[in-house]
């Protein structure tokens, strides 16, 4: 059965999801190609040349125009003095075809989560199975080969609901640090496609207010997780010469792998408190089950 | 918007919607407020019965005084719940899924559960008709199940009955389901009767009152039709108020009786047991012939007993409008009236207690709700008299009830009073009657089953005390919340716990140790029917 929040929120997600994109869309993108460079920026091979040693500057004919690409600027009046050898060869930057985007190899990352948890354990914190939360991460990529790239991802996620339970105020709070292997592959100028597989540690946080008592009931517990994931990358803005950092925006999808933790819930009481308290065992919470994320990745390279 | 920037919010918006899809609600228990439950004390635990999650939750103590809550499964439509006498068993009776539209809806069934320190379950009984009556043999044995006001099914036959044999599993005649022979009336009370020297062997009885008849079923062939008793001769109806039994003498097997308190109305019936004539033997399926006999009792009784005289088995009957014990010669009818001077409108039999008055004659303790006294009649006959001797007790305030104390304080009995601020330690031994006050209305006291201490409590307060029945010292203790019912209970270590329920949220309980009541040991517990929900 489908209930119309959930429906609704899948709505806000998707205006939620179209908002965020269309706040990250640059302002000034780089050259796609060489057809659509500038002509303010004088290309390499037309730059003044060096003048040979003993040479007057000002006294050599002009040199023949290199045989540049047809839409490569030239400069005026630029005495060329190179040899012919030199004069033919074209320039790299304007001759060869752009190198595809170079997704980030040092990064950090932030975004939304949201993950389906069907286990029976997450329903006293839950009108539904959907657990939203934000997510931080970091990647370390040194390995490249071709259109590959093999690195380390380190994340933290932050997931938490509440909900009434027979009446009680019932919430929980998962924290998932997670480090694992990451694989990538660039697709074309502006797109990498990755999976990884990040092993990490859930550690859950519940409480229970009920008017039973005059003391919240809580557990502290943790389990272990592997969340294996798949997404894309998406270049927004491509990181400067002057080494600025790119910006990305990433989709991933994924399932987590969850171990199952006991919910033990009892009063955390003050030192100073003389009383002596039970415990009340809750459904166990294994936060298993498909998840999702976007954000943002910035790189540092 | 290139094509990379027409992908990404498409790739978000179907994972999230369809996210959004699989956002399933939860089980719907969790959704469920609760009212306050029932809760019944067993020998070893405490059990809440659940409803809204079809289960009840058993929580014995263990020697901590932490409650290690279990949960068991009753199915859905539950009708009502029953503990033994002893609290050795819980039995729960529920209704199933009414109407039953497919396969998968349950149908009725009654649950048996093990009330020891280490609940587990017995066994499940299904039924055919969802029934909402249970009652429970006080030896444990039976259970019958009948229809009850709040069943109002299409059709209904309210005299039938369902019996089940405790001592059996499931079976194909058990659960055993029987329909009374009806003139009219439907089932308004079960009494189970100690075992009955019968003519043809020793059996159980169950006397069932209707609003007009009383029928007697063999509990040790069900399959032999039961024998119902018509009490409405004329247009009246008369309605049985109550039924005492006797097995007789032990060397005889025709002298069993019982006998029929007639509401409203100065007759007794008694019911002669007795052999079958030999012509009659290959016509009746039934191993006794049943004999009615009125006998008037001077005026309308308000409870009944047998008891053994000097002159053989009497039924005493007392009738507070003429402040006297009427005894009733059960052979010839004929009444001797005994003259209290009170009028007494409840009789108990003591003799197991205090021992016999003089040659096998018993001692009973009479008490009333008008009259502020409690007597001891000796029934053993002086010269000119039926009896031996009446000894009136004057005390503070009359008499609500009287409780029976477990031994090894069996010759006490508690006499609360009707508004549950007086209460009287009776020592039938001594005769002494040492009174006890609180502050509060409506206080009740509850022996505890190892007959050591009492403990007493008042509605919604939140104080409650622990009573030792030898020094009578009453050991007061505060408690933080609002008391709806205290359990004395054995420990899983042997001990004793008292666990105090809280009808708050989700129900919390607060497990004193039963011997030594404080708040220095005590445990504190919340949120009860939280837990143990898979």
């Amino acid at each position: 059965m489908i209930r119309p929040h959930a429906l609704g929120s899948a709505l806000v997600s998707l205006l939620f999801a179209h908002a965020a994109f269309a706040q990250s869309e640059p302002p000034a993108l780089p050259p796609l190609s060489a057809t659509e460079a500038p002509s303010a920026a004088p290309a390499p091979a037309v730059t003044p040349a060096v003048t040979p040693a003993g040479t007057p500057a000002g006294t050599v004919p002009p040199a023949p125009i290199a045989p540049v690409a047809e839409t490569a600027p030239v400069a005026e009046a630029a005495p060329i003095t190179d040899t012919p050898s030199e004069v033919d060869e074209p320039p790299p930057a304007t001759m060869a075809p752009q190198p595809p985007s170079s997704p980030p190899r040092l990064a950090m990352e932030a975004g939304f989560r949201m993950s389906i948890l069907p286990d029976g354990g997450f329903d006293p914190y839950a009108e539904n199975d959907l657990l939203p939360g934000l997510s931080a991460g970091a990647l370390f990529v040194p390995f490249v080969a071709g259109p590959w790239s093999f690195g380390f991802a380190a994340e933290y996620t932050l997931g938490g609901h509440s909900a009434k339970a027979r009446g009680a105020d019932a919430s929980v709070t998962i924290h998932r640090v997670t480090l694992g292997v990451l694989a990538r592959r660039t697709l074309g100028a502006r797109t990498v496609v990755y999976g990884r597989a990040a092993p990490g540690i859930d550690v859950i946080a519940g409480s229970i207010d009920d008017p039973s008592l005059d003391l919240p009931l809580e557990v502290d517990t943790y389990t272990w997780a592997i969340d294996t994931s798949g997404g894309v990358l998406f270049t927004l803005a491509e990181p400067s010469a002057e080494g600025g950092g790119g910006l990305y925006f990433l989709v991933e999808a994924g399932y987590v792998f969850a171990g199952s933790a006991e919910m033990r819930f009892a009063p955390e009481a003050e030192d100073d408190e003389p009383r002596l308290f039970g415990a009340t065992r809750l459904p166990d919470l294994s936060p298993h089950g498909f998840t999702n994320r976007f954000g943002l990745v910035l790189s540092f390279d | 918007m290139s094509r990379t920037h027409k992908l990404a919010p498409a790739l978000v918006s179907s994972l999230f919607g369809v996210f959004g899809l699989f956002g399933c609600d939860r089980a719907e228990v969790w959704d469920t407020y609760l009212d306050t439950p029932p809760v019944l004390g067993l020998r070893g635990s405490v059990a809440l019965v659940d409803a809204e999650a079809s289960r009840v939750v058993l929580a014995p103590v263990a020697a901590d005084l932490t409650l290690v809550p279990q949960s068991f499964d009753i199915g859905h439509g539950y009708a009502a719940s029953r503990a033994t006498k002893p609290g050795d068993r819980l039995l729960v009776l529920s209704r199933g899924d009414v109407p039953r539209r497919s396969a998968e809806d349950q149908g009725p069934r009654l649950t048996v559960l093990d009330g020891s320190p280490r609940p587990s379950l017995l066994a499940t009984y299904a039924l055919t008709d969802p029934l909402s009556g249970l009652d429970v043999d006080p030896e444990g044995r039976f259970g019958v199940v009948f229809p009850s006001a709040d069943d109002a099914s299409f059709v209904l036959n309210p005299n039938e009955l369902v019996l089940v044999d405790l001592a059996r599993g499931p079976a194909v005649d058990n659960p055993f389901p029987m329909t009374l022979r009806s003139f009219g009336g439907r089932p308004q009370a079960f009494t189970f009767t100690h075992t009955l020297d019968l003519p043809t062997a020793e059996k159980r009885l169950l006397v069932v009152q209707t609003d007009r008849d009383v029928a007697l079923v063999d509990l040790s062939d069900l399959s032999v039709p039961e024998v119902t008793v018509k009490l409405t001769g004329g247009t009246a109806a008369l309605s049985p108020g109550g039924v005492a039994v006797t097995a007789g003498a032990p060397d005889r097997t025709d002298d069993a009786r019982i006998a029929v308190r007639i509401q409203g109305d100065p007759n007794v019936v008694i019911i002669d047991l007795l052999p079958v004539p030999e012509a009659e033997q290959a016509s009746t399926p039934q191993s006794f012939r049943v004999v009615p006999n009125i006998v008037y009792v001077g005026g309308v009784p308000s409870d009944l007993a047998f008891v053994q005289t000097d002159g053989g088995l009497r039924l005493a009957a007392t009738v507070p409008s003429k402040h006297s014990l009427s005894l009733v010669d059960p052979t010839t009818g004929i009444a001797t009236e005994i003259a209290l001077g009170a009028p007494f409108e409840r009789i108990s039999r003591v003799t197991d207690i205090i021992g016999p008055s003089g040659e096998d004659s018993d001692n009973a303790l009479l008490w009333s709700t008008q009259s502020a006294s409690v007597a001891f009649v000796a029934l053993g006959s002086t010269v000119g008299k039926p009896y031996k001797s009446v000894e009136r007790l004057e005390l503070s305030t009359p008499v609500a009830s009287v409780v029976d104390v477990p031994a090894p304080n069996e010759h006490l009995k508690l006499l609360t009073s009707p508004d549950g601020r007086a209460f009287v330690v009776l020592n039938l031994l001594d005769r002494t009657a040492s009174p006890l006050s609180s502050s509060t209305y409506g206080t009740t006291i509850t022996p505890t089953a190892d007959g050591e201490r009492a403990f007493l409590l008042a509605p919604s307060a939140s104080q409650l005390a622990s009573l030792d029945l030898t020094s009578l010292h009453p050991r007061n203790v505060q408690l933080a919340l609002p008391i709806d019912g205290a359990f004395d209970v054995e420990r899983q270590d042997g001990g004793r716990a008292l666990v105090a329920i809280h009808a708050l949220g989700a129900i919390g309980a607060t497990v004193l140790d039963g011997r030594s009541p404080s708040l220095a040991n005590a445990r504190e517990h919340a949120g009860l029917l939280l837990g143990e929900l898979q």
